[in-house]
């Protein structure tokens, strides 16, 4: 049974704007007809437009979870807002006339049938081994190109990097592309862009020295495992991709099918999202929308993460604050530490309820120090992510001097502050703004743990909390 | 060895990073911090692991030193990672929450992300994206993740932006207070002020003790909203009264202003305004305007009386004193709503001096404003115009019966007066027998021309009322002004008569055309019939079928001339929605300007497909050369019918 809620409209949408245009439509009474499948798996709609004919405009639900749309309107957004008018439409509960499945519609389906056989078959996804092994010796040679430049600027010191220099630099970390490494090229593009930074405004140069020494010796780690991991994979012969953060590390793409493969996925997962924010990064010169989601089944917290290129933003679609449950069908997962990367295709929505949000409170730590300990595992990992998300229980949260500080319920403390980093938005502060004191007592923080390298200790940035009754969202 | 021996090292081997390796062996400091640390190495397996990893360093014979300090420092960083304490020491204090009343509300990233940066950041669009979400009551104004952005907001450079958050903040809950208290600084400028005024429309007199501490050293913008707020506590009045006596300029305007709204009785407050009428009549008279007390009225007339009386024998008077000028004109208008016997016969009295005080010119006082006044007003006019006013606003109910007193004992000089009172207090076809015959005359007609202009029909409530001026053609005119219903609809026998030919050619109807009323149509070729269409329009009863009949016969025969678009706007208004012929027959006048296009296309409420059916005709006549409009090109009409079947809403 089709059913149309607004979360599946705003999921659908491609941006706020085709909602709000959808709804003028909707209640201006432009559609003139409405037809459904007795079966109640195609939709259609005769919509006036502004030119002389009207608009024939059809959603195919029979994959309710992903329906699929079109419409003769001259518009190249998709779904347009007469789609999504329509799905409007049938919200509401529109009276719709009885029609058949039309022809081209059921021609449509029988080959989207034989496309998702295809991908279901549990033949596993063909491995061209020669292609493999070509393309990590050469990736094998970027990794010397790239140990070079780091040899270059360490050698000679970041004092003496000349703009020419720079060039030389900006143009090795192109060809790294050609190698099949983004993930050292952008610790390149990294390391440049401060040193861009520190030749436009030199009062941060030392900070930004720093962090470029920290960009260097995780791109020395980098090139010293991979090197030394796919030398030994060559030498065995095990050309296949293997579950390793080590191909995170090269930033390595993977598809879905090579998830799969590789056994990491989970079907019929429950994600529940407890924090979500977007940011540019200008070494990719791409927007993050980034998310974190917590499984009901088992309290692992992970993220999402959208990237969009700065060149292609009107065609990839932004995400979203979601605040119901995600089932979804497939869950994706990719190698990583203890926030690995998550992703979905075929999905559904529940509402959130309060079983689901004791659930959530149930996973949490509920002692800072073994939280600490956790998170400290990994990031003493050059190669893993400096912090970690993590679902802390307290008994209150309080102020210590000019402090915030969470307490849990042994007593332990632990220094509630802004990290700072990709994620620029200032959270700690709204603790003073939360719509009354209960919500500082005896609940559940959900933020990153990380270690404040200014301070030489461990602190936390809030990102949600979770009461008996909500999760507050201190970011998005 | 300690930890921060550790950190050090780290700091010199992040130093030697920065500085470059080449320069390694010239670090004495460095060498000997890894000496050291080497002979400490046996305190712990992981020590001794770095010692390790330092030890190529120190070698001169190492050729690659760059790797060995990468290997060192990841060894080194991973150690103090791992070191990283979490305990917080000082004594602990509950969060002291900043206000109250704030919300969560689950709103999405792309709204309240949106939000926060229109009242952060610079550029186009951002007033309109928080105007939109007022107006939409949007839950996400009051989450409490924005409130910190919205106060700060009220400094915004942009003054028009600031002033909607205040609307904002203003219209929430009284909670913020306390934040808008915290960190006020009284010497600030309009930011501080509007802090000021927020609280006051959310505490009111509950934060009386706070706007009084602002009433010394504080800035000029900051003192006035202070003043503004004391209206709320009546304990205030005293000061209140203080201040306008001793104050100039906008704080005396305040002082008068607050006072006022407290509306007190007592004898003091009383003797207080009576002196303040008497003596600066010009500063008081807003706030006597809708007094109706007979003390007053009777002062008022004592005045009058001697300003008109010096009036009488020299009409120019008021022309040479500005002062006189000033004085006479306040007294006129505080003397609305008023209906003692002292000033109803001060009108009765200068009735037969009818003459000579046309010549004395007043500032119109009846208006809304610039429109709504009759340009050029003289005494007599603009008392029937006052007393019409006092019958609108209905706050003295005698003014009915003077009006009619007036026209009934002086006759022609109070003919506007007497009609608009009788239309209010007398059944319809007595009002038609009585008044309808003055048609017949040209200077009466005139008269009975403007008053029924000050008639409206209302759709909605099915009814004729009275106005204090004359229609202005504005959509829904009648639910933005204040109007008194008719004792009965106006007799249909009035329709017929006007749009006869005998009637309007009978007058050049001047009067009608020196009400100053917004503009009705953006184009005309003739003034005087566009004036007086618009009266027929105020006044057509869209229910009834046989005015309803009459007047798209002769309204079309207007629209068909392409005179004016006020035709076309009156056929709309009688349920006409085929617009096309005349919308283009206007667009081809010589003079008509192209901006205007989509204002009438807007004010007939045409639909896309319409507008869109209304261009393509265009562009055929462009195609043809019979378009002279050289801003409408073909490309430029085609690309408009583009953009409105793109987005129905777009602007062209």
């Amino acid at each position: 049974m089709f059913t149309v809620t607004e979360e599946l409209i705003s999921a659908v949408a491609p941006n706020a704007a085709a909602i709000a245009n959808a709804k003028k439509i909707s209640q201006k009474g432009g559609f003139v007809k409405l037809l459904r499948s007795d079966d109640g798996t195609f939709f259609m709609g005769e919509c006036q437009g502004s030119g002389k004919s009207n608009y024939t405009t059809t959603v195919d639900a029979i994959n309710p979870d992903q329906p699929v749309f079109s419409c003769s309107c001259p518009s190249r957004q998709f779904p347009c807002k007469h789609g999504l008018a329509l799905l409007t439409e049938i919200a509401a509960g529109k009276a719709f006339e009885s029609c058949e499945v039309p022809e081209t519609i059921v021609e449509k389906r029988q080959k989207r049938e034989v496309r998702e056989e295809k991908k279901k078959s549990n033949e596993p996804p063909k491995v061209n081994k020669a292609a493999l092994a070509k393309k990590m010796k050469k990736q094998l040679e970027g990794l010397d190109l790239a140990e070079q430049c780091l040899r270059d600027m360490l050698n000679a010191g970041f004092g003496a990097i000349s703009g020419n220099s720079l060039a030389t630099y900006n143009d090795l970390a192109k060809q790294l592309g050609d190698y099949y490494l983004p993930g050292p090229q952008l610790l390149i593009k990294r390391i440049i862009l401060e040193l861009e930074a520190i030749k436009e405004n030199s009062e941060q140069e030392t900070q930004r020295q720093v962090q470029m020494v920290r960009y260097c010796i995780q791109l020395h780690s980098v090139i010293k495992k991979v090197r030394q991991f796919f030398g030994q994979k060559l030498q065995d012969g095990d050309i296949e991709p293997e579950e390793s953060t080590l191909y995170e590390s090269i930033g390595t793409i993977w598809n879905a099918a090579q998830l799969k493969q590789l056994g990491l996925y989970k079907e019929n997962s429950e994600q529940v999202q407890l924090a979500f924010a977007i940011y540019y990064d200008d070494a990719r010169d791409e927007y993050v929308d980034v998310g974190y989601w917590v499984e009901l089944s088992s309290g692992t917290i992970s993220r999402t993460l959208n990237y969009r290129p700065l060149r292609a933003l009107k065609r990839v679609k932004q995400d979203d604050s979601t605040f119901g449950v995600i089932q979804a069908k497939e869950l994706y997962c990719y190698p990583g530490d203890l926030n690995k990367r998550i992703r979905w295709e075929e999905f559904q929505t529940r509402d959130l309820n309060s079983a689901d949000i004791e659930a959530i409170a149930a996973y949490a730590h509920s002692d800072i120090a073994a939280a600490a300990k956790l998170v400290k595992n990994q990031i003493k990992n050059t190669l893993s992510d400096h912090y970690a998300a993590v679902l802390l229980r307290f008994a209150q949260v309080a102020k210590a001097a000019e402090s915030y500080v969470l307490v849990d319920e042994k007593g332990q403390r632990l220094l509630l502050q802004d990290m700072g980093g990709p994620i620029a938005d200032r959270t700690t502060a709204l603790l003073e703004d939360v719509p009354n004191a209960a919500v500082l007592q005896d609940g559940i923080m959900f933020g990153v743990l990380y270690y404040d390298l200014q301070q030489k200790r461990m602190a936390m940035q809030p990102y949600s909390i979770i009461t008996k009754q909500q999760i507050i969202r201190l970011l998005y | 060895m300690s930890i921060a021996a550790l950190y050090e090292l780290q700091e010199r081997l992040y130093h030697t990073a920065i500085a470059g390796v080449n320069m390694i062996n010239e670090d004495f400091r460095l060498q000997r911090s890894i000496e050291q640390f080497e002979q400490a190495a046996g305190a712990s397996p992981v020590f001794k692991k770095i010692a390790e990893q330092l030890k190529p360093l120190r070698e001169p014979q190492t050729s690659d030193k760059t790797t060995a300090l990468m290997d060192a420092l990841a060894l080194i960083d991973a150690v103090l990672y791992t070191q990283g304490a979490t305990e917080v020491s000082g004594e602990l204090e509950p969060v002291a929450l900043k206000g109250s009343g704030s919300n969560y509300n689950e709103t999405r990233y792309s709204e309240l992300y949106g939000l926060k940066a229109a009242l952060t950041e610079k550029g186009s669009g951002r007033y309109e994206l928080v105007k939109d979400a007022f107006e939409a009551k949007s839950p996400a104004l009051s989450d409490f993740r924005l409130r910190s952005v919205l106060i700060a907001a009220l400094g915004d450079s942009y003054s028009e932006m600031a002033d909607l958050v205040a609307e904002i903040l203003a219209s929430g809950d009284s909670g913020i207070v306390p934040l808008l208290k915290q960190h006020f600084d009284a010497k600030g400028k309009r930011e501080m002020a509007r802090r000021v005024e927020i609280i006051e429309k959310l505490a009111k007199e509950q934060e009386n003790e706070f706007y009084l501490s602002l009433l010394e050293k504080s800035s000029s913008v900051v003192r006035l909203a202070a003043v503004h707020a004391l209206k709320h506590d009546e304990a205030n009045a005293e000061l209140l009264m203080g201040l306008a006596e001793t104050e100039k300029g906008e704080i005396r305007e305040a002082a008068y202003s607050s006072l006022h709204h407290l509306k007190q009785l007592d004898r003091g407050t009383r003797a207080f305004w009576l002196k303040h009428a008497e003596h600066s009549p010009s500063e008081v008279a807003t706030y006597l305007f809708d007094d109706t007390g007979d003390d007053l009225s009777d002062t008022i007339a004592g005045k009058l009386r001697v300003l008109l009386d010096a009036l009488a024998s020299d009409p120019k008077l008021s022309e040479k004193s500005a002062k006189q000028y000033r004085e006479l004109n306040s007294f006129l208008y505080m003397s609305t709503n008023k209906a003692s016997t002292e000033l109803i016969k001060l009108f009765a009295d200068i009735a037969p001096q009818a003459k000579s005080l046309t010549k004395v010119k007043v500032q119109p006082t009846t208006s809304y404003g610039y429109y709504g006044q009759e340009a050029n007003s003289d005494l007599l006019r603009e008392i029937n115009l006052l007393i019409t006013h006092g019958i609108v606003l209905n706050y003295n109910e005698r003014l009915v019966e003077a009006g009619s007193y007036l026209y009934e004992t002086c006759g022609l000089p109070y003919l506007h007066a007497g009609f608009c009172a009788a239309l209010v207090s007398k059944p319809a076809a007595e009002v038609y027998e009585q008044f309808a015959p003055f048609l017949s005359d040209k200077h009466t007609a005139e008269i009975i021309v403007t008053a029924l202009s000050f008639v409206s029909y209302d759709e909605e409530q099915r009814a004729h009322y009275l106005y204090a001026s004359s229609f202005d053609g504005a959509v829904n005119w009648w639910q933005t002004h204040t109007g008194k219903r008719l004792h009965e609809q106006l007799d249909p026998r009035w329709l017929p008569l006007l749009i006869s030919d005998e009637i309007r050619s009978i007058s050049k109807y001047k009067l009608l055309s020196r009400q100053r009323n917004r503009i009705v149509s953006n184009f005309t070729k003739d003034d005087a019939r566009e004036r007086y269409d618009v009266m027929l329009m105020s006044i057509m009863n869209t229910n009834h079928e046989e005015t309803v009949a009459l007047l798209k016969e002769h309204f079309t025969q207007g629209a068909n001339e392409c005179y004016s678009e006020i035709p076309v706007i009156a056929l709309h208004r009688l349920g006409v929605t085929e617009f096309k012929e005349w919308v283009v027959g206007l667009f081809l006048q010589p003079s008509y300007p192209h901006y205007y296009l989509q204002y009438l296309c807007k004010r007939l409420k045409l639909t896309s497909e319409q507008t869109i059916a209304v261009l393509e005709n265009l562009i055929e006549l462009a195609k043809e050369k019979k378009l002279k409009d050289r801003y409408f090109t073909v490309e430029r009409l085609e690309e408009t019918v583009e953009r409105i079947r793109t987005d129905e809403n777009a602007y062209w």
